[in-house]
């Protein structure tokens, strides 16, 4: 036998094999399909289902009424940024006017709360501080403001503090790591704080952990009658990450 | 494969997966926050200063520190129209104060603020010649529209005048008085009265030689009136009393003794007169104007007496500013260079010496400088409650008379929205060289908190006696 021939009755002896096994795995399934009937069984995994995390942020100015970056509804979140708080970061709003050397204190309170863990939470003053009267009162005066428009920015006074008590650390208008002065500096303003840039509030923001901020201002005690009825107004934004 | 190639092939798997979970990590991170973010915008934030302000309201007229409108604050201290005082010695004024900001003031208080005296106007020549004031005058009123800063002026009500202090023996008003000198004036009227006069006496009263006047006529003339032991006057051919500021000089000028020349330039231009105009009598001696040592009064002359074309009134009715006597005779060009100056600062040089030299400088563009001390006049202050806080702090003030003098700094009570000032003389007897002056000081109603404050100056107004 050649080594070709014997090649050839090798295939021809797996073909045989293959039919014969064929035939017999047909006859194997008819015979059991005969005797089970109609039984199957199936696994549908009705629980497959992949979801994103929430980053979500609420601020709360002296225990009011929070402001959520997005509302508390089904499908609420789109763009996540909510410009129409209106809240306001230096006191009550509308502000009633203060008198110099009156230090005004507000607490603000910053949670998470999303489900996710934010990298950082940061505070963006915006760059521009505007300055306009106040609205007309009463009386026979309600229209008087003053001329200072251009320099009243600097003579409101601010100091940004994270957290309360010994452990506080001054963020802006004294010595980071303790808290901010008792005193308030004519060197840190709502001009100067325009041009400062933003301030990391914390990183790691765990969800529901509140962070608090204090913000302390007043009317320069150095302000001139000039300075009498304006109003000073600078955003700013809260955001994470 | 060799065995150490297939090793090297298993190592070179176990980093490549492990890579790849560390990238599908890594990416799995960027999607979380690299597309996620929360922002608020705090947009209201705004921080506000209130305001102090004050006011006060005489006679229904009120006063408030700064203006009713938006950027008016600038210093807060308003100059007041009214007084406090009411002219007639004697009576009571109420004043209404609000506080009209939305501050409440730590303190309020009133305060005078310099001198009481007879009230005064400045010769600013080194001669000093000052004129008490008397009757009604208004200070600070608009003067000449040619100046283009500070344009005050002084107010003639139709009564009232100033009596200089200087006369006799002094040189320039000793017998026989000015006989070559110029007077320069600008004035606005719209009726007939007495820009300036020269007499013998001090006061209003009591001269018996009167000449050196200028006035305008009952048809608005412009006439100089002088008495070389006779009638002499000059009029202009065109009327003034258009209620325009004009400015009018009259250089009068010895030649010899038949004639001198009087000329009046009105705005800078000559209008009356010509030379040897005046025809003197032998009498006169070579003198233009009657020989004695006298007085210069402004804003009355006694040419209601004696001249052919006389004021309707004695006294001037409308506003007067920059009275300058010179004892020189201005040129036409030193005429026309003093009309083109456009500030006071630059008509005080003018007449200091850069044009001509003067000898009497009134600018009539201040208030009024008291006169020290403040005889006759004391003053009592009550609230709204009724209790009293000058000269005494007690529940009611004593009757007059007061406490001699007005010197006031005292806190107002809170809450006070009224005080009464009452006047009376200290001695029932006033010297008759001392009636009618004006007695007046100036007070000042401020309020403060912290280095805010509201004030208000009352300055422009006087007792007569």
């Amino acid at each position: 036998m050649t080594k070709e021939r014997l090649e050839g009755q090798r295939k021809k002896m797996r073909l045989g094999a293959f039919i014969m096994a064929l035939l017999a795995t047909i006859a194997l399934g008819v015979s059991i399909y005969s005797a089970l009937g109609g039984f199957s069984a199936a696994i549908v995994n009705n629980g497959n289902s992949f979801s994103s995390g929430t980053l979500l942020l609420e601020e709360q100015v002296n225990g009011g009424t929070p402001c959520l970056s997005s509302p508390n509804v089904a499908n609420g979140i789109t763009t996540n940024i909510n410009s129409s708080c209106t809240s306001n970061d230096y006191g009550v709003n509308p502000n009633p006017g203060e008198s110099p050397g009156n230090v005004v204190s507000n607490t603000i309170v910053l949670t998470n709360t999303g489900t996710l863990t934010a990298p950082s939470m940061t505070l963006t003053p915006s760059t521009t501080c505007t300055v306009t009267g106040n609205p007309p009162g009463t009386g026979p005066n309600a229209l008087s403001t003053g001329s200072d428009t251009t320099g009243f920015c600097g003579k409101v006074d601010i100091q940004i503090q994270l957290g309360t008590g010994t452990t506080a650390s001054c963020l802006y208008g004294g010595a980071s790591g303790s808290p901010c002065p008792t005193t308030l500096s004519n060197t840190y303003t709502l001009a100067s704080l325009a041009t400062n840039g933003p301030i990391t509030l914390a990183t790691n923001v765990a969800p529901n952990s509140p962070i608090t901020v204090v913000i302390n201002v007043e009317l320069d005690p150095s302000a001139t009658n000039a300075d009498q009825g304006l109003t000073a107004t600078l955003p700013i934004t809260w955001s994470m990450p | 494969m060799p065995k150490t190639s297939c090793y090297l092939y298993k190592v070179f798997l176990t980093l490549a997966t492990l890579t790849g979970v560390i990238v599908a990590v890594s990416n799995l991170a960027n999607v979380a926050f690299g597309n996620f973010f929360a922002e608020i915008m705090t947009t209201s934030n705004s921080f506000s200063a209130s305001t102090l302000l004050l006011q006060d309201s005489i006679n229904l007229i009120n006063c408030d520190s700064s203006p009713n409108m938006q950027n008016s604050i600038t210093t807060n201290v308003a100059q007041c129209s009214t007084y406090p005082l009411s002219s007639t010695v004697g009576s009571s004024q109420n004043v209404a104060i609000t506080n009209t900001g939305s501050l409440n003031p730590a303190t309020l208080t009133l305060a005078t603020t310099n001198t009481c005296g007879v009230q005064q106007i400045l010769d600013t020549t080194s001669n000093a010649n000052n004129g008490l004031i008397e009757g009604n005058v208004n200070f600070q009123n608009p003067g000449p529209t040619k100046f283009t800063d500070n344009p005050y002026s002084l107010y003639f009500t139709g009564n009232g005048w100033a009596e200089t202090l200087l006369g006799p023996p002094n040189a320039f008003y000793a017998n026989p008085g000015p006989q070559t000198f110029s007077i320069a004036a600008w004035f606005k009227t719209t009726t007939s009265g007495s820009i300036i006069g020269f007499t013998n006496a001090q006061p209003n009263t009591g001269q018996s030689m009167w000449d050196r006047q200028l006035w305008v006529d009952s048809t608005g003339h412009l006439v100089f009136g002088l008495y070389p032991n006779q009638i002499y006057e000059l009029k202009t051919p065109n009327a003034y009393n258009d209620g325009l500021w004009h400015f009018v000089v009259v250089t009068v000028q010895p030649v010899n003794r038949g004639s001198a020349t009087v000329l009046i330039y009105v705005d800078g231009k000559l209008i009356a007169g010509a030379p040897k105009d005046e025809k003197l009598p032998r009498g006169a001696n070579g003198h233009p104007a009657q020989v004695y040592g006298g007085w210069w009064h402004l804003g009355w002359s006694n040419a209601i007496h004696g001249w052919p074309d006389p004021p309707s009134n004695a006294y001037f009715t409308g506003s007067l500013a920059h009275i300058t006597i010179f004892p020189s005779v201005l040129s036409a060009t030193q005429v026309t260079e003093l009309y083109q100056q456009s500030s006071p600062a630059s008509y005080l040089q003018a007449v200091n010496g850069t044009i001509a030299q003067s000898n009497s400088y009134w600018p009539l563009t201040s208030v009024g400088i008291p006169f020290s001390p403040c005889f006759y006049v004391a003053l009592a202050i009550s609230t709204n409650t009724g209790s009293c806080i000058y000269p005494t702090s007690s529940s009611l003030c004593p009757n007059p008379p007061y406490i001699g003098g007005i010197s006031v700094n005292v806190l107002i009570p809170q809450n006070t929205t009224s005080l009464t000032f009452t006047t009376a003389l200290i001695n029932t007897t006033i010297p008759a060289n001392c009636i009618n002056l004006h007695v007046s000081v100036a007070f000042l109603l401020s309020e403060q908190l912290g280095s805010f404050n509201a004030g208000l100056v009352h300055n422009l107004g006087y007792v007569i006696l």
